[in-house]
């Protein structure tokens, strides 16, 4: 993540007013990551990646049937496979899994959407206001190397064990992300974008909505990305050590009574939620910033 | 009219960089409806001097005057246009000539009249929903121009625009600016390394000293309009380009002399001169 370049170099463009502009490199963004495989070999590479699953599933049925570890404590993929009938319909601990999946869903959805609804605005001001920045950041690297599992403990003691703590240890873990990343995209904002629209007699407001936010926007969106991915990571670990449903929760609840089983299908599912919704904001991305990497 | 004052620009230096003396007192002047070539050694302060005259920044000494006014910062009655399109890559082609007008608020029938004006004066009408990625460098360039020109600025800055064409749609892009310009007649601010293309086009032809730049030359195209591209080949052109040349020559020469000096001291030094 990018603090903001402050060149030793002061330019011509220093004697404009707005502090954004002054504050912009002069290279364009270009974070082309999406290289599709040449034809004839992406068919042979999605069956590679295929192979891989499946050689896994059977060195791991071969680890069952071969006893490495006592059946109860590894079992079988036929196994674990035949329990998720049972799960979905009688549940575990009082619940089904689907109210786990729904109960921590919910829960990451609002807390990421709160963290966007901040981060990114909060990152527009650093980017804009020096003062801004130097009031925030300090309190944002501070945050940041601080495992969000270390915080549990005095949110539950602050906030109680319900959603508002668990809604906080979300935010903590995605905000500084998306912060970061806004402020990156903001700086990033080529120099001749800015000066096209002052030349067309555009205000430091327009400027801002119409062609900062655009420019910022992949790396918001990169920023929403991987700030999903840790909000997630810090939601189930919040779970795990505080609350009386959700994925997390699951684990622990089934991991006390030794249930490996349930503890596989329900790590599959909190893998299975990250992967869609990073597939769910990189189809966003597609369809939000379809020049990115291109222009 | 751009009165150009006795303008010295020095971008300060610091933390362990030397101050860059860019432009050394230059003095021009462009009647309204001038177009005005310069050309000089790269790094000679074209570009700061363009950028002066936007009103990117400020100059050190000397003032700028458009129609009597000291430019203090960038305006509606200058546009520019750079090497680099520079156009918006979220909006189509049409919304990207539109967005001066849009900036200043108008809608309906006349913005649509006056894209589509422009679009065919570009000959864009086609890729008008196109986004500009997927056009070519000198549509790209065409559309930046009508986005520049579409809020009818008095005066159009350009640095270097065609300066990352190939060759064939430099030529064409060449006709086609005269074309617009006889018909707009904005007064021309035009950077150029090609001093074929700054004879070309301009009424006058200001050649820069190296760094720091200052006016070694101001000289007046002879040439009638409209000219024909093979003007070139023309004695009478090729003669103009001799003068123009033994000017720049000497120019090229210390300038590259300075950048070998440069680059023996870590590229970071800087003459006291
Ligand atoms: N923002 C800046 N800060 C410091 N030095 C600069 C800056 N912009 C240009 N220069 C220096 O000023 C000199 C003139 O640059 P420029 O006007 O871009 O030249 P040209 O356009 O003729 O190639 C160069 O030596 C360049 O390195
Ligand atoms: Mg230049």
């Amino acid at each position: 993540m990018v603090p903001p370049a402050r060149s030793a170099r002061m330019d011509v463009e220093s004697a404009s007013h707005c502090p954004l502009v002054s504050a912009c490199s002069e290279d364009d963004d270009d974070l082309g990551t999406t290289c599709a495989g040449g034809g004839a070999s992406t068919g042979f590479k999605r069956g590679i990646t295929f192979l891989v699953a499946l050689t896994l599933l059977l060195l791991w049925e071969a680890l069952a049937l071969l006893h490495v570890f006592p059946a109860m404590l590894l079992p079988s993929p036929i196994t674990v496979l035949r329990e998720v009938p049972q799960l979905f319909t009688v549940g575990y601990g009082g619940q089904t899994l689907l109210t786990d999946i729904w109960v921590s869903t919910v829960r990451i959805a609002a807390g990421f959407l709160v963290a966007v609804a901040i981060g990114v605005p909060l990152g527009i001001l650093m980017a804009s206001s020096e003062i801004a920045f130097r009031m925030i950041d300090p309190l944002l690297q501070f945050v940041r190397p601080v495992p969000p599992l270390a915080l549990v403990p005095l949110l539950v003691t602050w906030f109680g064990i319900g959603e508002v703590s668990k809604g906080l240890v979300i935010m903590l873990g995605t905000i500084p992300v998306v912060v970061l990343n806004t402020i990156a995209g903001v700086h990033g904002t080529p120099r001749q974008r800015i000066r096209v629209a002052q030349c067309l007699g555009a205000t430091s407001s327009q400027i801002l909505r119409h062609v900062i936010l655009p420019s910022a926007l992949p790396e918001i969106l990169t920023g929403m990305r991987v700030g999903i991915g840790v909000g997630w990571t810090c939601l189930v670990a919040a779970e795990l050590i505080a609350a009386t449903a959700g994925l997390g929760w699951l684990v622990q609840e089934a991991g006390q009574q030794l249930q490996v089983g349930i503890i596989f299908i329900a790590i599959l599912a909190i893998g299975l939620i990250g992967y869609a919704m990073d597939l769910a904001i990189r189809l966003l991305e597609r369809a939000l910033v379809p020049w990115k990497g291109r222009a | 009219m751009i009165s150009i004052q006795d303008v010295h620009m020095v971008y300060p230096g610091g933390r362990g960089r030397r101050a860059v003396p860019a432009l050394l007192g230059v003095d021009l002047k462009l009647a309204d409806g001038e177009f005005v070539s310069v050309v000089g050694p790269s790094g000679c302060g074209k570009s700061t001097l363009l950028h002066l005259v936007a009103g990117f920044g400020r100059p050190t000494e000397g003032n700028i005057l458009v129609d009597g006014r000291l430019v203090r910062g960038p305006g509606a009655d200058r546009a520019v246009v750079f090497q680099q399109a520079a156009l918006y890559p979220w909006l189509s082609v049409a919304e990207n000539i539109g967005f001066g007008l849009r900036i200043h608020g108008l809608r309906g029938e006349e913005y649509k009249r006056k894209v589509s004006d422009y679009l065919a004066i570009m000959g864009l009408e086609a890729f008008a929903r196109h986004a500009p990625y997927e056009l070519s460098g000198g549509m790209r360039q065409r559309a930046a121009i009508a986005r520049a020109l579409i809020t009818q600025p008095e005066i159009m800055l350009m640095d270097e625009p065609f300066g990352a064409l190939d060759a064939q749609t430099r030529n064409e892009m060449q006709r086609f600016l005269l074309r617009l310009w006889r018909t707009l007649r904005p007064t021309v601010l035009f950077v150029t390394h090609d001093v074929e293309e700054a004879i070309l086009l301009g009424d006058r032809v200001v050649v820069m000293t190296a760094r720091p730049g200052k006016i070694a030359v101001d000289l007046a195209v002879p040439f009638a309009r409209p000219r024909e591209w093979d003007l070139v080949l023309t004695p009478e052109f090729v003669e103009v380009k001799r003068q123009v040349l033994s000017v720049l020559r000497p120019e090229l020469e210390s300038a590259e002399h300075l950048e070998r000096l440069m680059s023996g001291i870590g590229g970071e030094g800087e003459l006291d001169t």
